[in-house]
């Protein structure tokens, strides 16, 4: 009998869609944060990250970013110093940009090759805090994961190793995604 | 015995009902959906010609009142986390509008090369025309069958395909709801309760012999 059943609940999902779960995009204030602070814009020096104008190829490292179990958008721009082209789904640098940097709200983090920049340093460019008990605004125990494990300490030393694929969260559990493609030339 | 089966039995279906879940947002479409109304594959290129027709489309959408978000997923690539997403545009929308449901409620259009999925408040529509689509192949493609689609599901009317590229089935929209999204969901959860059911019987029939 139980071998039957275990037989039936294997076969069931045969032909369904994958169970994947969706988690909600966050829209509250706290939710909706500028991508860089003045500092930034202006191309400044910020804690040793120098804005340059290289052009040259970086590495992919994806970010992803829950609180209460909604999704903090990692917005476009951090890392970019003014001016820029495009909208907030796609900005094109026309000034200079630091080792780390996003073009597009995807959470896929530019790295220059070589750089040895640490999440820290993100989101010190984006003007939030970060680390044990802070993520952004949101206060709370910050649990971080490195390709779907655990990762223990302080998240502002994470290092952004290329297609590393990192979860921070506060205020509720989200199953991390271990992994992420990312377009060729990344 | 029994009770140790039935630890085993109740274990084994908390295991299978959570089997196989996996995670998001890990998809470029929704934070782009986020402050756009439309995604381009990141895969592959579309042309500006057929980007500005899907936008005139869904421009024209809103104008009438019927807003449509539209994402255009032409490889795995362009789910970014959930690859194992791809192929299945039906169950992408739901996905897609779940995500979505804070802070958009009209309906959202997601286009692979393997057809089209049309959702809207976390719920697949059963359209017509979105069921039928056989998008042409390439980046241009898929906008140029999501444009007609567009414009279909806004006039509610059939429209002729453009330039032989598109096939999209007549017939007026029909916008019956599936119910259909929690499907996977539902099934765990039925044998879940099968599996509990079983241990609840083994425990009771346990004590009756021990008595």
């Amino acid at each position: 009998m139980i071998a039957i059943l275990l037989a039936l609940a294997l076969s069931a999902p045969s032909g369904l869609p994958p169970s994947v779960h969706p988690w909600p995009i966050g829209v509250d204030p706290g939710f909706r944060i500028a991508a860089a602070p003045p500092a930034v814009l202006a191309g400044r020096t910020i804690g040793g990250l120098r804005c340059g104008r290289s052009d040259g190829s970086r590495v992919g490292v994806h970010i992803e970013l829950f609180v209460r179990r909604q999704v903090l958008i990692v917005p476009a721009g951090i890392g970019v110093a003014r001016p820029w082209r495009g909208h907030p789904a796609r900005l094109t640098p026309g000034g200079c940009t630091y080792p780390a940097r996003t073009l597009d709200p995807t959470g896929v983090i530019e790295v220059s090759p070589g750089a040895r920049v640490t999440l820290g340093d993100v989101f010190r460019l984006w003007g939030q805090p970060v680390g044990p008990g802070r993520l952004a605004g949101f206060r709370g125990k910050v649990l971080a994961f490195v390709g779907g494990r655990r990762r223990s300490g302080d998240p502002r030393t994470i290092p952004l190793r290329r297609h590393a694929q990192i979860v921070l969260e506060v205020g509720g559990y989200v199953p991390p995604h271990p992994r992420y493609l990312f377009v060729r030339g990344l | 015995m029994a009770i140790r089966l039935a630890s085993v039995v109740a274990l084994a279906a908390v295991a299978l009902a959570f089997a196989g879940t996996a995670r998001a947002d890990a998809d470029p479409a929704s934070d782009i959906l986020y402050v756009r109304n439309m995604f381009l594959p990141i895969s592959t290129t579309v042309s500006p010609a057929a980007a500005a027709k899907l936008r005139a489309a869904i421009s024209r959408a809103h104008a009438a009142g019927r807003p449509i978000k539209v994402a255009l997923i032409a490889g795995r690539t362009d789910l970014g986390g959930v690859p194992q997403l791809f192929g299945n545009p039906v169950y992408y929308a739901r996905f897609l509008d779940a995500e979505l449901q804070f802070l958009y409620s009209g309906r959202l259009l997601v286009v692979m090369p393997q057809g089209a999925g049309l959702a809207q408040g976390g719920r697949a529509i059963a359209d017509k025309a979105v069921v039928a689509a056989k998008p042409a192949p390439g980046g241009d493609g898929l906008a140029e069958t999501a444009a007609q689609l567009v414009d279909e599901i806004t006039t509610g009317k059939p429209v002729a395909p453009s330039g032989g590229t598109v096939t999209v089935a007549t017939g007026s929209a029909s916008h019956s709801k599936s119910s259909g999204f929690p499907v996977g969901l539902v099934t765990a959860v039925a044998i879940f309760a099968v599996f509990v059911l079983i241990a609840v019987g083994g425990v009771l029939l346990a004590k009756r012999r021990n008595a």
